[in-house]
């Protein structure tokens, strides 16, 4: 059964969000719930849905597979199966799976007797999912608007939307979207650092250090220690943060500026502040 | 869930001023006022400081600060000294890197990529004294190094880009100018004019561990303060003595995805993630012009790139779209 | 201090709130023009809202009455036009007044002050915009004639550039290198100038593809260092054509993705044909530029030319002017044919031409041809006396004193006032200001056409 030592104390049944006590049970490590059946439906569905689409596309090449959203010629409706209908119905998979993981996770929440907090930070992706592939083509009129799913597929498609903006760099929520990032990136660097530094000294026979350490490394090197509690605050805000400035960006892109970034700032430049200051 | 805040420190405990904790081996003492700030306490820790400077430290600020006003000042000076000018262009202005022409030699014309160098010899400095700081302050903990090396990844790939490439593609002029929107342009020119920058293997690694950095800290992040009620945060003592905040913690993962870290290896995760971004990324930089020319042609070259179906009729190409007889 | 946060979330709600309303955000519903393979995203959207600026053209002139007496026996000093029908060329020569100078009429290129015999000497050259007009028309008749692989089938006529403005609103200077006279880099004019984000690029690249016709194949075709065809310009030289062809996606209200497939901009495989007509107009424009604009340099006063003295230049902007066809594609030359002697064709290319059209188009109706527009211009003096026929006429236009009736109060063009703030006037070029004409330093001019020819179908002088 694969139990941890501890585990059996925490498997108590209840907690639910649906389904009562029907699906209240754990198979190997996971906790299944009525969600998890929603989960694994959608999941081997689309998955199988995407073999599908390999079998009837042109190479079984992992880097080439790709399952391509619909001609923009469709807008809103049902495209035929092999005309992007596929996509669309793996997209459907895609949401139901996403959607039970975060409902699925509240129920596990619900159990442990915790915070939402993981949930919360999941639907925020989620988010910036359905931002690429519900909300944007929905503005823009068609499904084609969305993403096509395979590797190399979604990386050509993210150059051509970049490209249709001339110079993507320039898109403000862009900028902020990738500061997060490399922000949250640096921030998650020197925490994992600190934390398996003060637990592994580098020296033989050092005593294991702990939380007085953490804050004295940090004060000294860098003036201030936000401290265990607010290091994570911090890490969960930025890393949701760069989800969040993504959508935006991407949503911005197309349905609200048409032309190229650069000449966003066209406003930028008709700012007079000496007229503004008087002078 | 409701009785416990996690956005803000509703009840602020002030003890005592900490002065830290004693270094092992002796050293110069700790500067700076010590005070406590309500608004830094309403997020984290509300004490500020004490602060350890050293000599490495002070020689580090100080080319620091050369740094930015020498760039700064040269930035001021395009603008013609007009303060107004200069905050309403500040994002558009730069120090610009000496022209291909200078090769590898720094000994270039002052307004001519002269500052440039001066710019990014002080800033390296700066940075390169900052890291052994991060050194020796962990061995005067008696800590690991573990901070070291993070920041030792970031560092190497800061010369990739500006240094080392440029030295064996043999000038300057490929280096990244200084410059908020400069910079950019130096981006995105550099991924076209290799190709295409999205089909780099390690451009993609880097990408992969950026957004799995970022995932893990979500999920990180979140985990703690989710089982912050039982005390999880402080993770240095739950890594040697498990409660029950890590036992939650750990089960939350395991029943979501049949598998959990532990307080221990979920910082080796994060660490390895942070510090492959950097370093890959810095690979990837080493390799483009100096093994590969174009990247879309070498994922061509090895079947990664899709086919697509013509969109046009085919056309009579320009004489003026072949190098060297090769399109 | 305690307050601080409270002031900064504040301000952030400030910046936030201006940010959403100042500036000028499209909105959906949007056109959507795809050129490529479905579901890729090769796609150009446009918001049919977005005001285009000069989007008018003045309403074609009457037809003029067939037949009559050539020009050349009608009046004296006609070097270019001197073979057609006297009635077109003063049709022609109202029709220049529209789209050049409505404001100043005749007088821009004429001496209107009466000479001896008490009549106007419309064959006197002294002006010097009267000289440049002349090569200005031998230009035009040899883009309408030539590059009709890239113009066909609406032509050129002056308004395509001018729209009713002296010189035309949008055309490019060489930027002075800033002065290395002291240690720190000097001013950049054209960045402390820039009224608009297009002001703001440096033209470095515009010299070096749009006059110089250097190698603009700067990325590798191979894949690895050493291979055969590979090789990679340096990064400053790649940092110009970036932004010259980011300009002119602008100018053309299109994006990257109109002629390449963005995976591989290089790459002429997966390119479309729009590529190849981007490819003739910027034959054309260097063929402008060498071979018309550069040599007409010293016939003009030194306050009409830039801060190093070059005579404003043309790029994509100065036709297209945010437009994929310039004017919307309305066919300037059916309406003046006078200018295409051998009509406008794209003769072998016009295969190219008929299969540049989108895959896919959706969205809402939209038409963006320009908006035809009445245009008055001043009355003008009777010209003197100087061969046998009778004084031709436009069709309801008696040509001679105060024959043209302004509409309402107006005696200017208006179609400049209506474009979109991002482009107004020549307010925000850092070239000259347009002062009214005065021939200072003018030299002779041979009346000889200054072009060498260039083969159209390589772009390159024989």
């Amino acid at each position: 059964m694969a139990l941890l030592s501890f585990e059996r104390k925490y498997r108590i049944a209840g907690g639910t969000l649906i389904g009562g006590d029907l699906f209240d049970f754990w198979v190997g490590p996971f906790y299944v719930g009525f969600f998890g059946v929603t989960t694994i439906f959608f999941s081997l569905l689309g998955t199988l849905l995407i073999f599908w689409t390999a079998a009837i596309g042109p190479s079984w090449e992992p880097f080439q597979i790709t399952v391509d959203p619909p001609p923009l010629k469709y807008g809103l409706g049902f495209a035929p199966l092999r005309e992007g209908g596929l996509w669309q119905l793996v997209t459907i998979c895609a949401l139901g799976a996403f959607v039970s993981w975060v409902l699925r996770e509240i129920e596990i929440c619900r159990k442990l007797a915790i915070g939402w907090h993981t949930p919360i930070a999941f639907s925020t992706a989620v988010f910036a999912y359905v931002s690429l592939v519900v909300i944007r083509p929905i503005l823009l009129g068609a499904w084609g608007f969305g993403f096509p799913y395979g590797i190399t597929s979604h990386l050509d498609w993210v150059s051509n939307v970049g490209y249709q903006f001339l110079h993507f760099h320039y898109n403000p929520a862009h900028m902020l979207a990738v500061t997060f990032f490399f922000t949250t990136t640096m921030f998650l660097g020197l925490h994992a650092g600190l934390i398996l530094s003060t637990v592994n000294p580098a020296q033989k026979g050092e005593p294991v250090k702990a939380t007085e350490h953490e804050n004295a490394y940090f004060r000294d090197y860098i003036y201030y220690s936000v401290g265990a509690y607010g290091l994570h605050r911090l890490g969960a805000f930025f890393a949701l943060s760069a989800g969040f400035w993504s959508a935006i960006c991407i949503i911005l892109s197309g349905p609200f500026w048409t032309e190229g970034w650069p000449f966003w700032y066209n406003w930028f430049l008709s700012l007079n502040i000496r007229n503004a200051a008087g002078f | 869930m409701a009785n416990f805040e996690t956005i803000y420190t509703k009840v602020q405990v002030r003890g005592p001023f900490d002065p830290g904790v004693s270094p092992v081996r002796p050293t110069e003492g700790r500067v700076g006022s010590k005070f406590f700030s309500y608004w830094l306490g309403a997020i984290g820790d509300p004490q500020v400081g004490p602060f350890y400077l050293g000599w490495e430290g002070l020689i580090s600020i100080v080319l620091g600060i050369t740094a930015i006003e020498v760039i700064g000042l040269n930035m001021f000076a395009q603008v013609n000294w007009d303060p107004i000018q200069f905050v309403r262009l500040l994002p558009f202005l730069t120090l610009d890197p000496p022209a291909a022409k200078y090769g590898r030699s720094p000994i270039v014309p002052l307004q001519d990529g002269g500052w440039w160098f001066i710019a990014g010899f002080c800033l390296t400095a700066s940075i390169l004294l900052w890291w052994l700081r991060s050194f020796r302050r962990a061995r005067a903990l008696g800590m690991g190094m573990h901070v070291s090396y993070a920041f030792a990844s970031a560092i190497f790939l800061y010369l990739s880009l500006g240094y080392i490439r440029p030295m064996i593609l043999g000038n300057f002029g490929e280096a990244p100018p200084f410059g908020i929107i400069t910079h950019l342009n130096w981006t995105a020119t550099i991924s076209v004019l290799y190709g295409n920058w999205y089909y780099n293997p390690f451009h993609m690694l880097s990408i992969v561990f950026l957004y799995g950095s970022t995932m893990l800290f979500a999920m990180h992040g979140s985990t703690i303060l989710a089982v912050a009620r039982f005390g999880g945060e402080r993770e240095a003592e739950e890594i040697v003595d498990r409660g029950t905040a890590a036992e939650r913690a750990g089960l939350f993962w395991r029943w979501t995805m049949g598998f959990n870290a532990t307080y221990e290896s979920i910082h080796r995760w994060a660490w390895w993630f942070a510090i492959l971004t950097t370093l890959c990324g810095g690979i990837g930089v080493l390799l483009t012009g100096t093994v590969v020319d174009n990247w879309y042609l070498w994922g061509v070259k090895h079947g990664i790139a899709r086919q697509y179906p013509a969109a046009y009729p085919a056309y009579q190409l320009p004489p003026s779209a072949f190098k060297d007889g090769v399109q | 201090m305690r307050y601080l946060p409270y002031v900064a979330v504040g301000g952030a709600l400030a910046v936030g709130a201006f940010l959403v309303l100042f500036p000028e955000w499209d909105r959906p519903p949007l056109v959507a023009e795809n050129f490529g393979p479905a579901g890729q995203e090769l796609v150009a959207l446009k918001d049919p809202r977005r005001v285009i600026p000069y989007n008018v053209i003045p309403a074609a002139l009457p037809a003029a009455p067939a037949g009559g007496p050539l020009a050349k026996d009608v009046y004296r000093n006609v070097q270019v036009l001197g073979d057609v029908p006297a009635a077109e060329f003063d049709r022609l020569m109202v029709a220049i007044t529209q789209w050049v100078a409505p404001k100043q009429g005749c007088g821009f290129c004429h001496n209107l002050k009466p000479g001896a015999d008490g009549a106007v000497n419309y064959a006197d050259d002294a002006m010097y915009t009267d000289k440049v007009a002349r090569r200005m028309i031998q230009m035009t008749m040899k883009i309408n004639t030539d590059w009709g692989n890239h113009v066909a089938p609406s032509g050129v006529v002056c308004y395509t550039c001018h729209r009713g403005e002296n010189v035309p609103p949008r055309v490019w200077y060489k930027q002075p290198t800033p002065e290395h006279s002291g240690i720190l880099g000097k001013p950049r004019d054209w960045q402390t100038n820039a009224r608009m984000i297009r002001d703001f690029f440096p033209t470095a690249g515009n010299q070096q593809w749009l006059v110089d016709d250097e190698d603009a194949n700067l990325a590798s075709n191979a894949a690895m260092v050493g291979e055969r065809g590979s090789g990679v310009a340096a990064e400053q030289t790649a940092e110009s054509l970036y932004v010259m062809m980011m300009q002119w996606s602008q100018a053309l209200d299109a994006n990257c993705d109109l002629c390449h497939a963005s995976r591989a901009l290089q790459s002429w495989h997966e390119s479309t044909p729009y590529r190849m007509d981007g490819l003739w107009g910027q034959y054309m424009t260097q063929d402008i530029n060498k071979n018309f604009l550069i040599p007409a340099t010293n016939l003009f006063p030194r306050n009409m030319l830039g801060q190093v003295g070059d005579i404003g230049k043309v790029d994509c902007y100065t036709c297209h002017l945010q437009h994929q066809k310039p004017l919307g594609g309305y066919n300037v030359i059916e309406h003046y044919g006078i200018l295409a002697p051998k009509g406008v064709s794209a003769g072998p290319d016009q295969g190219l031409r008929d299969i540049m059209r989108p895959t896919e188009v959706i969205g809402p109706a939209y038409d963006p041809t320009a908006k035809v527009v009445e245009v008055s211009i001043p009355a003008w003096p009777a010209p003197a006396p100087v061969a046998s026929g009778a004084v031709p006429t436009v069709k309801g236009v008696q040509v001679g004193p105060a024959v043209v009736t302004p509409t309402g109060e107006q005696t200017g063009v208006t179609p400049a006032r209506i474009g979109a703030p991002v482009s107004t006037s020549t307010e925000g070029t850092p070239g000259p200001v347009v002062q009214p004409p005065v021939d200072r330093d003018a030299t002779p001019d041979d009346g000889k056409p200054p072009m060498k020819p260039i083969d159209p179908s390589t772009g390159k002088a024989p």
